[in-house]
């Protein structure tokens, strides 16, 4: 078991709490990798089943790697009124990825996210953690540039 | 607190500040620090930096003011973030939209002392139409004090209500919560002094939850409570604790709401360091709490008692039938109360204030003041602060500022998935936990979404219904199959596909599912489906008027027995015996006689 793993497992060995365990999980690896998965639930005698149960059941966790930049767009009723499907697909042209996908270079993931709150500035996503309001299509593309720009 | 944060002399057991001259000079100029000397705020909640506050902090703070520079959380004006408010010389200037471009203007008549017209919106903010119709008991610090300084707290009469909690012992906290009229603020409206009355009579471990789990779409007031005064909730918290003798908490919130959860952990700390919580609270031997913060793991069933506390098991988030109650059997087998965080917060005021100035706020068995929040096609859209029983043509008009772009309004939905279209004839409804449901919509936790002539509202059903569809647990089968059948009829209705008898069965389906729903999700899943078809059923008849006749066409498994040809009232079918026949598709009028009497089903509808 590899150090990250090791701290992990001492942490929730009391608990055995699968939520926490995949939230720590995936905060170390990005996602919650098949491999450590089987090595914790192997060791802290949680079943596979269980362990995939818990991980398929909450929107939060993530089987595959994410991009570098999540842009989760939000689908909250203000946001839908507000055109958010027409963003949907701007952004979606504009990476070429479809919903949840992530581009070939890694860089962007783009989820559809029940509703982050900011229903009064909607349309309205969040790019790791920083919310962005008002958009419009072109407002949208254009701070998605700006980050892969700044990238470089 | 073992020393005072005033004075920083000794504390006596069961204050947060003395009562000497010394402390309420210091109170005071915290209070004119924050109500009359010179400073600069500006409002970093998530709406405000959705708007691009913190590059107009960033220059504030880099242009050397002579006054200090806050970071507050929301008023509430988010349709008018970001929002910085300037006073000098005992005069308040307060600014919305002032982003980064405007704020070098402004930041030139701070210099000079004066006003700048541009983005001025008012001195005070009872002066602004958005609050007038605004009572403000639960939010009065938001957008005013800083979240994370708890000094600010305690001098605005903050923690005055737990120094009266620990004076009284748990059934006379019980009776004042019972006396004030307070209802359960998540949504169904429950009496909160009945949860906590069979709460405190259990013994044993037991905890206490905070629902924070704000996964209705469009309703983002605790996400706006916790960011800008965290210390109203963990105080009202610490109350219950007291009244319960709970001595584990727990406060469920959203991962969605990094800033939130970020503020949370910051304030329980600070109240750890305080001797807020923790262990021997304000010195009282034995009175020991301990916090800590959960996020959810994006699963709106979860905001469902039953299903939260599997959650927070670590389990999947599957709701349980009741009995037995939470409070009975709860967290890992443990008695568990939940309740809402804007009911907690509402515990502290209570306490703070007194049941009797509670009970006068409101209407009959609607006491107090309930948080809602305004978004969709509504000109000012924000959090609001209303005593229940305002009108909705009042939360609308007068507080919302009417519709965006002169539209004509439409629909008002309330309660989120689990609420109702209502349509303009009921907008002198008043808007509590008995008027409501009565429509057919719920209180919910308080969105209030406007929707106006442009807004289609079987696209709203459909879309409410793809929210419950994608959300359901998939326990029980009412609500997984159910949901999923009734959006595939709404469905076909929205893309002009469907059919008449499909509108009976989507209303037998919706009692179905709302009739044996295992938990809340399921039963309130058709409220919008159902809401829609009572006030906006010609919305529903014109999307199937717009739907294409069936086109009939005869295949190669026909007989040419002639059946089809004899019934046909318009003659458009022509063949010989034997042999395959033909519908002229001109002349046909879609009866569907044909497909009916055909002995071999070779007739196909397209």
């Amino acid at each position: 078991m590899d150090k990250k793993l090791q701290k992990i497992f001492d942490k929730h060995k009391e608990d055995r709490n699968t939520v926490a365990i995949l939230q720590d999980l995936q905060s170390e690896y990005g996602y919650v990798p098949e491999k450590e998965c089987k090595e914790l639930s192997l060791a802290l005698d949680i079943s596979m089943v269980d362990m995939f149960g818990v991980a398929t059941f909450y929107s939060q966790f993530k089987l595959e790697k994410e991009g570098k930049y999540v842009i989760s767009l939000c689908r909250g009723t203000a946001c839908h009124v507000n055109k958010s499907e027409s963003i949907m697909k701007a952004l979606e042209t504009f990476l070429g990825v479809q919903e949840c996908g992530t581009t070939s270079d890694g860089l962007f993931t783009l989820v559809p996210v029940n509703c982050i709150g900011a229903c009064a500035r909607a349309p309205a996503m969040m790019i790791n953690g920083t919310v962005y309001g008002s958009l419009t299509d072109e407002k949208a593309i254009e701070i998605v540039k700006k980050i892969k720009e700044g990238d470089k | 607190m073992k020393t005072c944060l005033f004075c920083g002399k000794e504390l006596e057991v069961g204050k947060v500040h003395h009562e000497s001259s010394e402390c309420k000079d210091k109170i005071s100029e915290v209070n004119n620090y924050l109500e009359k000397d010179d400073r600069i705020t500006v409002g970093v909640a998530t709406c405000g930096l959705a708007a691009g506050a913190k590059k107009s902090l960033d220059v504030l703070r880099s242009s050397k003011l002579s006054m200090p520079v806050d970071e507050v959380g929301c008023s509430g004006m988010c349709f008018n973030e970001p929002i910085v408010s300037v006073r000098i010389a005992g005069k308040t200037f307060i600014y919305g939209e002032a982003t980064e471009d405007k704020i070098r203007n402004i930041i030139k008549t701070i210099k000079d002392g004066t006003r700048h017209d541009d983005c001025f919106i008012g001195e005070k903010l009872e002066d602004i139409e958005f609050f007038k119709k605004q009572k403000r008991v639960l939010m009065s610090n938001c957008g005013l004090v800083s979240p994370l300084v708890v000094e600010h707290y305690i001098a605005r009469e903050g923690y005055k209500g737990l120094m009266h909690a620990v004076e009284l012992d748990s059934g006379e906290i019980i009776a004042e919560i019972k006396k004030s009229g307070l209802r359960g603020r998540g949504g169904a409206g429950f009496p909160t002094h009945m949860k906590w009355d069979i709460f405190s009579k259990s013994s044993g471990e037991k905890y206490l939850v905070v629902n924070g789990d704000e996964g209705d779409p469009g309703a983002f007031m605790n996400r706006t409570l916790i960011e800008s005064d965290p210390f109203r909730i963990l105080e009202g918290f610490t109350i219950a604790s007291r009244a319960t003798g709970a001595k584990k908490g727990i406060i469920y919130t959203r991962a969605e709401y990094p800033l939130a959860v970020e503020t949370l952990e910051k304030a329980i700390s600070i109240c750890e360091e305080n001797n807020l919580l923790g262990k021997d609270i304000l010195g009282i031997k034995g009175f020991d709490f301990d916090v800590e913060v959960k996020t959810g793991a994006g699963a709106f069933v979860c905001g469902e008692e039953t299903s939260l506390m599997k959650s927070v098991e670590g389990k999947r988030g599957h709701p349980m039938p009741r009995p037995p109650y939470p409070a009975q059997k709860g967290i890992l087998g443990h008695p568990t109360n939940i309740n809402n965080v804007e009911t907690y917060a509402h515990v502290a005021n209570v306490l703070r204030y007194g049941s009797s100035f509670y009970e006068k706020i409101g209407v009959e068995k609607n006491h107090g003041t309930k948080a809602i929040c305004l978004a969709g096609k509504v000109l000012r859209a924000g959090v609001a602060e209303v005593p229940l029983g305002i009108t909705l043509r009042e939360v609308v008009y007068d507080i919302g500022g009417g519709l965006k772009n002169g539209k004509k309004f439409k629909a008002v939905q309330l309660g989120g998935p689990s609420g109702g279209c209502i349509p303009e004839q009921f907008l002198d409804t008043t808007l509590d936990f008995d008027s409501v449901p009565k429509l057919g919509a719920i209180m919910g936790s308080g969105g209030v979404i406007v929707l106006d002539e442009d807004d289609s509202m079987v696209d709203v059903a459909r879309f409410f219904l793809t929210f419950t569809t994608s959300e359901s647990c998939g326990k029980c089968v009412p609500c997984r199959e159910g949901t999923k059948r009734m959006l595939e009829i709404v469905d076909r209705v929205s893309k002009g596909m469907g059919q008449h008898h499909e509108i009976e069965l989507l209303k037998r389906l919706a009692k179905v599912v709302q009739d044996s729903s295992l938990c809340g999700l399921g039963k309130s899943a058709p409220n919008p489906v159902l809401t829609t078809l009572k006030y906006f059923g010609k919305e529903y008849e014109e999307a199937l008027g717009q739907k294409k006749p069936n086109t009939f066409m005869i295949t190669d498994r026909c007989i040419g027995c002639g059946l089809c040809k004899r019934n046909c009232p318009v003659k458009a079918i022509s063949g010989t015996p034997k042999a395959k026949h033909h519908i002229d598709q001109e002349t046909c009028v879609h009866c569907g006689k044909c497909h009916k009497v055909c002995p071999v089903n070779a007739i196909d509808i397209l």
